[in-house]
């Protein structure tokens, strides 16, 4: 029977329209989260020994040990946006002749299909082969390896069950982040150690495998809350509930309505994020790969002492601070094809409505930025190269990204699936983000060529300065052109599929 | 209060819409009637600058609505569900609106007020979002919104389609009530004889794409409509 329940699940996928019409886009995506897991299981393999080059002094398990605690508490986050176990996948069996307990087993055996539930095997198993290749004990490494993908998939579950019961407001999850941050603080100074806390005990479980028990209990405890939850919200009113609890609770943007209707715009474009599948996965998805990526390019160009260190570290702060917004603003007026009418003919002149658009995007790019503000104490070279790559996004690329943004229009259905969902992208689109990463390095090239590589990221800053100080010109030239290409837009948005 | 010289729009060649010259004065209603594809929805997007014409200008208030966006202020519109926002909450939507037009959460709240019986008993206290609604209930969302601000120019497409028998009742005192405690100029299509000549005492037919009539509305208005309409009579 289960069998016949995936079956239909993949049916449904493979069968929707959307899904054939981009099947060569899927292909490509699938490659690049192909290569993303790749990626990730070459950190696991070297992260033994990655971890035993950077922190000599402690043995590399116990530095693994130490961040866990912190890993498990920022996964949360994530996790409590990505993951959705919605009901209505079972809606249609409900009335069958199929037991009940099937179906939720089904349904939360379907919510682990994640990326995030990957990391066991991608990440902590390959580090346990190459702890027990360094000669720790196999019986030990195990019971460790056990307890720690039972706290991940704890972490999956709990998460489940805490969705069930309340919903996030932004400013919380913003105190959640700042809680954690504060953590790490203290951490730092020795005030206050989580990860004395979480070494010890995931320690603990290495030395004594038998204590590995107390997670796999935990993991199965809370399995069966969440069945126990899942049994009495298996009504059809009941999930209609759920849905409708949510719009309550989510009005924590008001703060940007003091701003006029300026503010009020930018508010409800948050509101479009937060409350539309397609957005808000779009933004989880980046998110993420903002924090993973320049990593490696950072570690690699690190310590900079030729141009073209530095210029990797510009290519990665472009890439920090702008890949949202490029990922974003490719669809800015597409997002809103399903109430474009209703912006034309509201009380918003054009005008206000670009620079709701653009002080957001700004906003969106100053948010990664402050998360690497920290580097400023580490290397400040570093985040002086990472600052020019900000302020091009801000003043070029951010004109660029509008401007081009205008020229697609193609309806988006908002609520719709989010991966795999490549209705309203074109090619154009692609070369686009392309062709705003690349111009830079074009600039940069010439004066590369010419050896003088710093004058070269010198202009790009300085133009970038330029740009973000001239926004009101920018702003009056996008309102042009957009009052010149609405009524084309307006006609895309209108015609049915 | 609205000036249309010389307007047409051409798709491919094909006229959708013709009118040398209409002026539709302040206070006035005027409704739209016409078979489908006759042209009034293109009519009402011209006056509202959702599309371009191919020839001539929509003024308001002596102002083209192309070039002067100042008719936003005063203009309150429900076409179709386009203009709603789907993922908000019906009140939340009106509240966005309502910060667009600078009204206040108490004058909102008496606006709303009016609409009571038009909403009966639903919809203000609705947690569901616009996009869960019933087509009616969006309907009526919309059509309310486009009340908001007390706007001096009301446009609306079709509004007692789709609407149960009571709610069109209750829609059309609404209007009454609205054109006698305030000058309001009403534009309405409708397919709906009966109704658009209860408020309108002025109606245009419209006839791919042309102003074919253009009447004042009498004990006759009615019967000639009828007549038109069941292709007994040429105009």
């Amino acid at each position: 029977m289960i069998r016949q329940l995936i079956i239909h699940q993949w049916r449904e996928m493979s069968r929707s329209p959307i899904w054939r019409k981009t099947l060569l886009f899927n292909i490509f995506i699938s490659f690049l989260i192909f290569f993303f897991l790749v990626y990730l299981l070459g950190i696991g393999i070297f992260l033994y020994f990655i971890l035993k080059t950077v922190f000599p002094e402690n043995p590399p398990l116990s530095v693994f040990n130490q961040g866990l605690l912190y890993y498990l508490g920022i996964e949360m986050i994530w996790r409590f946006y990505l993951q959705k176990v919605s009901a209505l996948t079972v809606q249609p069996y409900l009335h069958l002749p199929l037991k009940k307990k099937l179906l939720i087993h089904f349904l939360l055996g379907k919510s682990l299909l994640s990326l995030f539930n990957l990391i066991p095997v991608l990440i902590v198993l390959p580090f346990a082969i190459s702890a027990i290749y360094l000669g720790a004990s196999v019986l030990n490494m195990f019971a460790w390896f056990l307890a720690v993908s039972a706290m991940l998939l704890f972490n999956h579950f709990l998460v489940i069950y805490l969705k069930q019961i309340f919903s996030l407001k932004p400013l919380e999850v913003i105190l959640w982040g700042v809680t954690l941050l504060l953590l790490i603080f203290l951490d730092n100074y020795g005030i206050i150690s989580l990860s004395l806390l979480s070494d010890i005990c995931f320690t603990a479980i290495y030395e004594q495998p038998i204590f590995a028990l107390l997670p796999l209990l935990l993991l199965l405890f809370v399995y069966r809350l969440d069945f126990q939850r899942f049994h009495n919200l298996l009504y059809l009113d009941k999930i209609q509930e759920r849905q409708s609890g949510e719009a309550i609770s989510r009005q924590g943007f008001s703060f940007l309505k003091r701003f006029g209707r300026v503010g009020e715009l930018m508010a409800l474009e948050l509101q479009l994020i937060w409350r539309n599948k397609r957005p808000r996965s779009l933004s989880y998805s980046v998110l993420p790969m903002i924090l993973i990526y320049p990593i490696p390019i950072l570690a690699s160009a690190y310590p900079v002492t030729n141009g073209f260190d530095a210029f990797q570290i510009f290519f990665a702060g472009i890439f920090i601070t702008g890949f949202f917004v490029i990922a974003y603003a490719q669809l800015l007026f597409n997002w809103k094809s399903s109430f474009f009418d209703m912006l034309l003919t509201g009380n918003i002149d054009h005008r206000r409505f670009i620079t709701a658009q653009y002080l957001l995007m700004m906003l969106f790019m100053t948010v990664p930025y402050s998360l690497f503000f920290f580097v400023l104490f580490w290397d400040p070279q570093i985040f002086a190269l990472i600052s020019v790559a900000y302020l091009w996004n801000m003043g070029i690329n951010l004109y660029l990204m509008i401007h081009f943004s205008m020229a697609t229009p193609h309806k988006i259905a908002l609520n719709e699936t989010a991966y795999f969902n490549w209705q309203g992208s074109s090619k154009i689109h692609f070369l686009m983000g392309l062709l705003i990463v690349f111009i830079p390095v074009i600039i940069y090239s010439i004066f590369y060529l010419i050896d003088l590589e710093f004058l070269g990221l010198l202009i790009l800053g300085g133009s970038g300065l330029l740009g973000v100080l001239g926004y009101r010109f920018w702003i009056r030239r996008l309102v042009k052109r957009f009052s010149r290409l609405k009524y084309l837009m307006a006609e895309a948005y209108r015609e049915m599929n | 209060m609205i000036e249309v010289r010389g307007l047409s729009k051409k798709y491919d060649r094909k006229t959708a819409l013709d009118i040398p010259s209409l002026t539709i004065s302040p206070g006035e209603c005027f409704g739209l009637v016409g078979n489908n594809g006759a042209g009034k929805t293109t009519f009402l997007r011209l006056i509202l600058d959702l599309v371009l014409p191919s020839q001539g200008s929509v003024a308001s208030k002596g102002l083209d609505v192309t070039v002067s966006e100042s008719w936003k202020r005063y203009t309150g519109s429900y076409l179709d569900e386009s203009f709603l926002i789907e993922f908000l909450t019906p009140m939340e939507y009106f509240r966005f609106i309502a910060n667009l037009q600078k009204v206040t959460s108490s004058q909102l709240r008496q606006q709303l007020q009016l609409l009571n019986g038009f909403f009966n008993e639903q919809i203000i206290e609705e947690t569901k979002y616009i996009r869960q609604l019933s087509k009616g209930n969006q309907k009526k969302v919309g059509i309310a919104a486009a009340l908001i601000g007390e706007p001096e120019i009301i446009i609306l497409d079709e509004p007692f389609a789709n609407l149960d028998p009571r709610s069109v009742i209750q829609l059309l005192r609404i209007l009454q009530h609205i054109r006698q405690e305030r000058t309001v100029t009403l534009i309405i299509s409708s397919h709906n004889l009966n109704h658009i000549t209860e408020i309108c005492e002025r109606i245009a037919l419209l006839d791919n794409g042309r102003i074919i009539q253009d009447i004042q509305t009498d004990e006759h208005t009615l019967k000639t409509l009828e007549r038109y309409f069941s292709g007994e009579e040429e105009v």
